[in-house]
């Protein structure tokens, strides 16, 4: 595994997450969510901004500026993967997919989720090798980055959940289940007849992630089991939660990962 | 040198994201990172999203009737209609896996919900203080636009947990009256 190659594959990824959250992006466009009767008109979100900030980028983030937009990310979304696999250099496409992340984060700080943030991750790293693609020293690193990232996503989201009660008690995955948006109903049923295993599967989640440092430490192919436990965990949030950006922006990040552990384990002669 | 820059920087970046997953860090570096470039992982967690968030509103067709206190209000209680659910807004369970752009909506929501907490926990003398804020223009837009008929309408935000019929609910906020459509 090289660092280019786990970049191109978190590459790829975040480009064909960003392909369904656009798909959406102009779907909620022409519901008119986006308008001045919508549930995210610019007249009102403008204000959480200096008004030169907001003047100057006005005329990308509102009416048909926003569409142009969103149209043209779309297009870059659609068409990265396409270039890696012809061969061609898709640094001018990553760019135009940063910077319409960077517009629409800055439009709007409602609505996001932890997939938005990892792809905005993935796509800056993954422009890295495009830009500079004689210079193998900053691939390494920025692979090495994105496999700190995702590493410090599963610490922090188990340590957190060592402070939660419902997590301690073994009961977040019923609660969670219920709920109505983003919950499943026969999951919920199954979790309340069976109260011990949704004990189990609540601790196994905390563990899973508190322990995630020893994917580094632990010889293959016991390590792996962290990669199988991690492709379970979202694959299941998107399966029961409908939260499908998780699997392409998280899962896009195991190549990088599994490249900063082969980096890991030879620094420290293993 | 370009490496060791990079390297730089993105060791700075990596400390700030740590740090970043810590609360009362995480509140103070928020309004420097307009790009939404210091991650929060901590999904789900400590405390997980269990509550659905419901916007309803009512009006009183009367402008010239003062509702600007609670005993205005019951003074006034024959003009003041049902209360009704901005049905955009309401939680639905989407039925596909891979559809769902709904949720952005219903977040939007939550979110807002999780900054009225945050205000309110940070200042807790804040009051009507809360309408100059975003999280309440954009709540306060979104029952005006239901409708142009000039009324004063009041908006409130339920949480409910469950599904039907076992669903349990609670009043999460309650605004105050405003004049609103043609005129208001």
């Amino acid at each position: 595994m090289t660092a280019t190659i786990a970049l191109q594959f978190a590459g790829i990824c975040a480009a064909l997450g960003m392909v369904m959250t656009t798909a959406e992006s102009l779907w909620h466009w022409r519901q008119g969510n986006f308008g001045e009767t919508g549930v995210w008109p610019w007249y009102i979100l403008r204000t959480d901004h200096s008004s030169l900030a907001a003047a100057a980028l006005t005329p990308a983030l509102d009416g048909t500026g926003l569409l142009a937009l969103l149209l043209a990310r779309f297009g870059a979304a659609a068409l990265t993967p396409v270039f890696y696999w012809s061969g061609l250099n898709a640094g001018l496409l990553l760019l135009i997919l940063i910077l319409s992340q960077f517009l629409l984060t800055f439009r709007c700080r409602y609505g996001g989720e932890g997939g938005d943030q990892m792809t905005t991750i993935m796509l800056i790293m993954a422009l890295v090798p495009q830009a500079a693609p004689n210079e193998p020293a900053l691939a390494t690193l920025a692979a090495l980055f994105v496999g700190a990232q995702i590493t410090l996503s599963y610490i922090a989201s188990g340590g957190a959940k060592l402070f939660g009660p419902l997590w301690r008690r073994g009961e977040a995955l019923t609660k969670i289940m219920a709920h109505f948006q983003f919950g499943n109903h026969w999951l919920m049923t199954q979790l309340r007849a069976y109260p011990a295993a949704c004990r189990v599967i609540c601790l196994s989640v905390i563990a899973f992630q508190i322990s995630f440092p020893l994917f580094f430490l632990l010889p293959a192919p016991y390590a792996y089991v962290y990669l199988a436990g991690g492709i379970a965990f979202h694959v299941g949030i998107a399966c029961f939660m409908r939260l499908y950006l998780f699997v392409p922006s998280f899962l896009g990040t195991y190549p990088c990962l599994l490249f900063a552990r082969e980096m890991f384990r030879s620094a420290i002669g293993w | 040198m370009l490496t060791a820059a990079l390297a730089l920087i993105l060791a700075v970046w990596f400390v700030l994201s740590a740090l970043n997953q810590i609360n009362p860090i995480s509140a103070r570096l928020g309004p420097y990172d307009p790009l939404g470039l210091l991650p929060r992982w901590t999904f789900f967690a400590p405390h997980p999203g269990i509550y659905d968030y419901h916007l309803l509103y009512r009006e009183c067709e009367s402008l010239e009737t003062q509702l600007g206190t609670m005993e205005m209000v019951e003074a006034a209680k024959h003009l003041v209609g049902p209360w009704t659910q901005v049905p955009a807004i309401c939680p639905g369970s989407a039925r596909f896996m891979l559809w769902n752009p709904q949720r952005r909506v219903t977040k939007t929501i939550t979110d807002i919900v999780a900054g009225l907490t945050t205000l309110r926990l940070t200042y807790p003398d804040l009051g009507d203080g809360v309408q100059f804020t975003s999280y309440y223009w954009l709540l306060l837009h979104l029952i005006e636009r239901e409708s142009q008929r000039a009324a004063q309408r009041q908006f409130a935000v339920i949480q409910s947990h469950g599904f039907p019929p076992e669903r349990t609910s609670a009043v999460f906020f309650i605004s105050n009256f405003h004049p609103v459509g043609a005129g208001g």
